[in-house]
């Protein structure tokens, strides 16, 4: 820690142990406060560890503050952003330039207590690949509650994958997992879904939440519209990313049957039964239903196109540990 | 031999739960490789197993250095097991095969011999299969035929795992989602040349077979996109641009018939007629659009579907 402590912060000499990555946006907690507080708690179980604060353009006052921030902390890293770009994105960013091998990622207001860290980073040692703060028992009453709790089990149930609080930003993980699971948007909530969906070990730690924190603005009339799109968004991407043609295909050619059945019942009873159809709402339907389930099916053979050029890209699988035949020693085939 | 040379053969073996299989296996290839002259490699790539087919597959190394072994954080499947292997291998010639046993390690030294014959593909054809008839051969017959109808490639047996490829050929195709059954398809978009070999197929011994019926759906989907791959190969404009002209055409059509009307001594315009134009209109301005975009997408692309493969003469 010593080393560390006279230590330029910039990529010299040797990297720190973990990384703390603490997005900023326009609120946050005392940031002194928090630098403290790591400095305390989490030199006794990480060693040396860097803070990188990710300014998401937050404007000049926080920027002077930030500034002096770095001069007070030598382990605080900052990346300022020319452009507002949103929580993910801004943790993806900084896991780019973290050097550490655990990441430690918070919310710059503080909804769990830093002390509460070591808990975590105790459990990623046992073996797990990512671990999350559940928040327990929660603060929120009345509606934001619901809808947090909903959202949640929303989520469960979409992804079968048993996770309690999605909201929380506090997680500890391996850098790979950060390196391997694209983030942008708002998708940095679903981070332990895609985790647990690419096969990384993970396991959630129940927290106390901080007393008087409630979650901020998170749930105003159009966050729920947005977290519904999330939750939109999440069903295809767990689902059907590399397979589009799955999902729209079958929409696609149902609609497209529902129309032609119609379509031929009113042709039968025009051609045959010699009725009127033209003033039927039933024609307007079936011509509604062929063009939706045609454009809808295309679109889906668009994706599929999509995905195939890009296919060598996008990894289908994560190696867990390989045993190579030609250049195996001892040292490398032990786990 | 003091420096080792690069495998000049290297088989690939996806396993799921075949702790029972995989030393046996190992001894037919193992029995296989030390009668054949150059380099081999195994490379079992293991996907998931909770079986203890990981260890058995370590010990396995540890007894045979050319045994490679990869293990998948989770099961992710068979296609991303195969093409994982594929894209680990050093070999010049790569022969996939089942983990089963079902397939037999005494067949390859034919099919390796049948490429250098000058085909860039040899697939294994199991003219005797040893399945169930109703659950496991006749939905393979009905695929079979649908997919040599779809994609222009006419085998008897594409779901037979036991296939030799040239190396360049079958690392350039692009391998995912559970497109290992129309592999072959795939890679003769590519200008490969095919051929086809009878090969043994044994029962199951161990186990039980791990695919199901209801994955119907999702498998004539996957046919769908292998076919538009072929068929758009690079110029999807055409397909979908032929489409919208003869959407389009059929709405000209109605359209005079509207203007006979409209000008006519009748002044009685069917009401079906609108409803035809719009659709018609409506449709083929999309799907132009559509092939528009299918461009945009090739014209970017990093693999094209029809990527052309310069291959070197062995």
């Amino acid at each position: 820690m010593e080393q560390q402590m006279s230590m330029r912060p910039w990529p010299t000499g040797t990297a720190p142990h973990a990384s703390v990555i603490i997005p900023l946006g326009p609120r946050y907690e005392d940031l002194a406060e928090i630098c403290r507080e790591l400095g305390r708690v989490l030199t006794p179980v990480v060693g040396s560890y860097e803070v990188i604060i990710v300014d998401d353009a937050t404007g000049p006052q926080t920027r002077q503050k930030v500034r002096a921030l770095s001069g007070q902390f030598p382990e605080v890293r900052v990346i300022r952003l020319n452009r507002y770009v949103g929580e993910a994105t801004a943790l993806a960013i900084g896991a780019q330039s973290a050097r550490g091998d655990i990441l430690i990622t918070l919310d710059p207001y503080l909804h769990v207590a830093v002390s509460e860290l070591p808990k975590l980073v105790g459990r990623l040692r046992d073996g797990m690949d990512l671990v999350f703060a559940w928040r327990f028992p929660r603060e929120e009453r009345g509606l934001s509650r619901l809808a947090s709790d909903g959202f949640n089990a929303i989520a469960r149930w979409l992804t079968k994958i048993p996770v309690h609080d999605l909201n929380c930003r506090v997680r500890v993980m391996r850098r790979e997992v950060m390196r391997d699971i694209p983030l942008y948007g708002d998708l940095h909530r679903f981070l332990p879904i895609f985790a647990a969906r690419r096969g990384y070990r993970w396991c959630e730690v129940q927290v106390p939440p901080q007393p008087g924190k409630r979650e901020v603005g998170a749930f105003d009339a159009r966050s729920y519209v947005s977290r519904l799109l999330d939750l939109l968004t999440l069903a295809f991407l767990a689902r059907f990313v590399k397979r589009p043609l799955h999902l729209f295909g079958l929409v696609g050619l149902v609609s497209l049957a529902i129309g032609l059945i119609i379509g031929a019942g009113l042709t039968y009873q025009k051609v045959v039964l010699d009725l009127a159809i033209g003033h039927r709402p039933m024609l307007l339907l079936a011509v509604l239903l062929i063009v939706v389930g045609i454009q809808v099916a295309s679109i889906g053979l668009l994706g599929e196109l999509m995905i195939f050029t890009h296919a060598r890209e996008l990894k289908d699988y994560v190696i867990e540990e390989s045993l190579d035949g030609n250049r195996s020693t001892p040292e490398e085939t032990h786990e | 031999m003091t420096t080792r040379e690069l495998p000049g053969i290297s088989v690939v073996v996806p396993v799921y739960q075949e702790v029972d299989s995989v030393s046996k296996l190992h001894q037919a290839l193992a029995e296989v490789a030390d009668r054949m002259p150059g380099v081999w490699e195994f490379i079992f790539v293991d996907d998931g197993s909770r079986d203890g087919t990981w260890e058995a597959l370590m010990a396995l190394h540890q007894r045979d250095l050319r045994v490679r072994a990869i293990r998948f954080k989770r099961n992710f499947g068979q296609t991303a097991a195969m093409s994982c292997g594929i894209e680990q291998a050093r070999g010049k010639v790569i022969v996939t095969m089942d983990g089963d046993l079902q397939n037999d390690p005494a067949d390859i030294p034919q099919m390796v011999a049948k490429l250098d014959e000058g085909y860039d593909v040899v697939c294994g054809w199991r003219y005797q299969r040893q399945d169930k008839l109703l659950s496991r051969k006749i939905p393979s017959m009905v695929a079979n035929r649908l997919i040599g109808w779809l994609t222009g490639v006419t085998l008897h047996d594409y779901g037979c795992s036991l296939k030799a490829y040239r190396a360049d050929v079958i690392k350039r195709t692009p391998l995912y989602a559970e497109f290992h059954r129309f592999i072959t398809a795939l890679v003769a978009l590519n200008g490969a040349l095919v051929a086809e070999m009878k090969v043994n197929h044994r029962a199951r011994k161990f186990g039980r077979t791990k695919y199901n019926l209801w994955r119907t759906w999702r498998v004539s989907f996957d046919m769908l996109t292998v076919a538009m791959l072929v068929k758009c190969a690079s110029k999807p404009l055409r397909l979908f641009g032929g489409f919208a002209l003869v959407v389009a055409a059929v709405a000209a059509a109605c359209l005079v018939r509207v203007w006979e009307f409209y000008v006519g001594p009748y002044h009685h315009i069917p009401q079906v007629l609108p409803g035809v134009i719009v659709l018609g209109v409506w449709l083929s301005g999309h799907l132009l659009v559509i092939g528009l975009l299918a461009e945009l997408c090739l014209a970017t692309a990093h693999t094209r579907p029809d990527q052309l493969v310069a291959l070197e003469v062995p």
